[in-house]
């Protein structure tokens, strides 16, 4: 069945190998001052500073960013063909980069189809290609370090009907340097879809993804190691090469490849089931036991949250530096480079984390429609709450997360230009960002904050029920966002109509000013905000008791005022900072930064502290990494993302506001 | 700070000017009392000068080791005294100090960005001028739940203790 697929950024190559990870970790755990000190960071996460995916720009080659008309006529979104199986037979030698790959295809007609298309590296081309009944015929043309070949069909494949396509390529690999599909020039060997293996691209949807079956053959020079993104059936050597071969029941067609080549130590990670590997070049072991432990951590947490486990073993790659390739997940793989070493362990592991995430969020579960929040988001968000539930479970974890999401607010509202990212939930894949940080934020960032804005509405348990639902639901099946808003009301009880539409389907970032009266039980809180939707929000009322309580408010268009019997004076009223990168609040008192509704000397000191601090460094300006986590913006009252003299004027000038007595 | 200092003093000066509260008694005998003995760490009011149209006291650190800053307020009687200015020891390069109504002075001092903290005991902070409508006894004491003190690690110093003093007719 269909399903549509992610530019996945960190390359060209788009597909659904996902990356982000590191890149957060790293802005929000080690702060500006170790970013901006491992120059070896992408711009954006996932290693690619072109965000644009090979299919989007697959989509403008074919069409010019228009779809074609299919005839007969089919429902927007509904691809020319559903892959059924693909076969590889793949010879590859490193050294000499000679490679052909003889591939076996299966596929059905959706409409009358004439016409598929696939990336390679720009080294390899078609030796050959056939299919029974059909005369097929190629054209190439070089894209990016891409050759795009256009396989052209006649007469059509009728709708409903089966096409087996033979088709062999090959060539001498370019694999030129910071092209991330493949690298022979690091002690790991890699090969993904768009090398030696074909990327393929829909006519109609370049977006659109399939489940299908695969086999892989490979057949290296014997001595080298070979790990593939599939189980493993068969190893065979006759002295000169070794012959591996590999098969997947079901894989999406986004991520059907990814195959290494090297001197390898395998590590067993203890107790997971099915076995579970940590794959690293045998010269280089260093962090190699760190990424056993924290995958055998982080794996049975992922599988907490998303309610089952995966239906594959999994194997860490541990990566070198390589240009252009810091990491991804695929079939039942995940890969992390040694770059990410740079944030320390905690950092490291969460980016880890993040990576594995995606083995649920974009290798088995792939929204349909054209959004990336529920798999660049949702891997972000993981990978926030697995460091918070193994690292800072014993802090303030509500502070924590609202302290982590800053790396998003402040991407969102001082980085890019809010007014201009698109939504979610895209027109069409053709409106997504193509540049940096505007995809990052817009893929990763404003995704993840909007899940975080939700999970603080619904609550954690709801939250992670509809979490279970979706995986139960839309493993290897066509799901959308609308899918997933079912099972958040379903968990929650909730009718989040209102939600989706104002923060998945459209963009909103209300300006909230809250107000209160302390009263002898709690307070009278008015709260107002600049957006004509109702924003649903957590208030945090501190009270002279010292107790803390959380409320739920809806607030309305126009002025609101609530009250809360409480059992004490509230002394502190201020929305959850998770909702922070959403809901951009301030106290209805200039001047007043810790929401207590008056301008004192504890105001003074927290601008003070600020000062100097910037939102990003603008020497940066193209990368999330230039975001501080450590800038809070509700200091930065003259809204200009620096906390300097104009903000503490501000407190200054309105210094010793209080509350009528 | 001058700055600071010069918007209060303004202000303040406004606010004395307009007392039609009877002149001083004898200012011989009208002094500054401390209060009681107390433990560090602690902030305390230390008398300067009292005159008769003037009170001149210093806000005062005892054992606060990596201080950043001081939030406080104090309160006294406002027919007697009203703020004239306050100024902050050089360390302290964010300050404010205004009445945030009669009889209520808001006060704070800081440092900056990076600023490492200041290492203090028996050291004036700020330096507080009175402006003395009449020499009537009266205590000047702090606000002890809106007062804190915060270390450099962004965390409150606690078991706090806040003394401050009173006007008496020795």
């Amino acid at each position: 069945m269909p399903l549509s697929e992610s530019p996945y950024t960190h390359r060209p190559v788009a597909n659904r190998r996902t990356c982000l990870h590191g890149s957060l970790a790293f802005a929000v755990l080690a702060s500006t001052t170790i970013a901006r000190a491992e120059p070896r960071l992408p711009d954006g996460l996932c290693g690619h500073a072109a965000a644009a995916s090979l299919r989007l720009q697959a989509a403008r080659i074919l069409f010019d960013g228009k779809r074609p008309k299919p005839d007969p006529p089919m429902p927007p979104g509904t691809p020319a063909w559903d892959f059924l199986d693909v076969a590889y037979d793949v010879t590859i030698d490193p050294a000499t980069k000679v490679a052909s790959n003889v591939v076996a295809v299966s596929v059905r007609a959706n409409t009358n189809a004439s016409s598929l298309g696939m990336f390679l590296d720009e080294g390899i081309g078609v030796v050959s290609v056939s299919a029974p009944g059909h005369v097929v015929t190629s054209s190439e043309q070089i894209v990016a370090g891409y050759n795009y070949v256009t396989l052209s069909i006649s007469p059509p494949v009728a709708k409903d009907a089966e096409m087996a396509l033979a088709l062999e390529v090959g060539g001498e690999l370019a694999c030129a340097p910071g092209f991330g599909p493949c690298g022979v020039d690091a002690s790991i060997k890699h090969f993904l879809d768009g090398s030696i293996f074909p990327y393929w691209v829909d006519p109609l949807e370049p977006m659109a993804s399939d489940v299908l079956s695969t086999s892989i053959v490979m057949r290296v020079p014997a001595q080298y190691d070979v790990v593939a993104s599939a189980a493993l059936v068969e190893t065979t050597t006759d002295g000169q090469t070794t012959t591996t071969t590999w098969q997947s029941p079901q894989v999406l067609l986004t991520m059907t490849v990814g195959v290494v080549l090297g001197d390898f130590t395998t590590l067993l990670v203890p107790g997971l089931v099915p076995d579970t590997t940590v794959v690293h070049d045998a010269a280089t072991p260093e962090w190699a036991p760190d990424m056993v432990a924290w995958t055998a951590s982080v794996l049975p947490f992922m599988t907490e949250m998303a309610g089952q486990p995966l239906p594959f073993g999994v194997a860490t790659i541990k990566l070198p530096v390589i240009d252009g390739f810091p990491g991804t997940a695929t079939n039942g793989m995940t890969f992390l480079a040694d770059s990410y070493a740079a944030l320390g362990p905690e950092g490291f592991e969460e980016i880890l984390a993040h990576e594995h995430s995606h083995l649920w969020w974009g290798v088995t579960i792939y929204p349909s429609d054209p959004t990336f929040w529920l798999v660049e988001g949702l891997a972000t968000h993981a990978q926030m709450h697995y460091t918070a539930a193994h690292h800072h479970a014993a802090e303030d974890l509500e502070a924590y997360l609202g302290v982590r999401h800053r790396w998003q607010a402040h991407g969102l509202r001082y980085l890019t230009d809010p007014a201009t990212l698109p939504d979610l939930q895209l027109a069409d894949w053709q409106s997504a960002p193509s540049g940096q940080p505007d995809y990052t934020v817009w893929a990763y960032f404003k995704g993840s904050a909007v899940l975080e804005h939700l999970r603080t509405i619904v609550g954690d348990a709801a939250f992670l029920e509809a979490i279970d639902a979706w995986v139960a639901a839309c493993s290897y099946a066509a799901c959308t966002s609308e899918d997933f808003r079912a099972h958040v009301e379903a968990a929650s009880g909730k009718d989040l109509g209102g939600f989706f539409d104002a923060f998945v389907y459209s963009t909103h970032y209300p300006r909230l000013a809250v107000g209160f009266e302390p009263s002898e039980s709690g307070a009278v809180v008015r709260l107002e905000h600049d957006q004509p939707i109702d924003v649903e929000l957590e208030l945090v009322l501190e009270l002279a008791n010292g107790n803390v309580e959380r409320k739920l408010v809806t607030v309305p268009p126009g002025p609101f005022e609530t009250s809360f019997d409480l059992g004490a004076p509230a002394r502190v009223v201020k929305p959850n900072a998770r909702h922070d990168a959403i809901v951009w609040s301030r106290s209805a008192v200039t001047g007043d930064v810790t929401f207590d509704g008056e301008v004192d000397g504890v105001d003074l000191i927290r601008a003070a502290r600020q000062s100097g601090r910037r939102a990003f460094d603008p020497a940066m300006a193209n990368t999330v990494w230039s975001i501080d986590t450590t800038f809070d913006a509700h200091v930065d009252l003259v809204e200009d993302g620096v906390c300097d003299a104009a903000d503490l004027g501000v407190v200054t000038d309105n210094f010793a506001t209080l509350r009528s007595p | 700070m001058s700055r600071f200092v010069a918007t209060f003093a303004a202000v303040s000066i406004a606010a004395a000017g307009c007392s039609d509260d009877p002149p001083p008694e004898s200012e011989s005998a009208f002094v500054f009392e401390p209060g009681p003995a107390f433990a560090a760490p602690a902030i305390s009011l230390r008398g300067v000068e009292v005159t008769s149209d003037r009170v001149v006291l210093e806000v005062v650190g005892h054992g606060l080791g990596s201080l950043y800053g001081v939030a406080w307020r104090l309160s006294y009687a406002p027919n007697i005294l009203a703020l004239h200015e306050m100024t902050p020891a050089p360390a302290w390069t964010a300050a404010a100090a205004r009445e945030g109504a009669p009889g209520l002075l808001v006060a704070g001092i800081s440092g900056t960005g990076a600023f490492p903290g200041a290492d203090v005991d028996g050291d004036a902070l700020v330096t507080l001028r009175f402006d003395l409508a009449r020499s009537s006894p009266t205590s000047i004491e702090f606000v002890v739940d809106r007062s804190m003190a915060e270390a450099a690690d962004g965390t409150a110093i606690p078991d706090m203790t806040w003394v401050g003093g009173a006007l008496v007719v020795r």
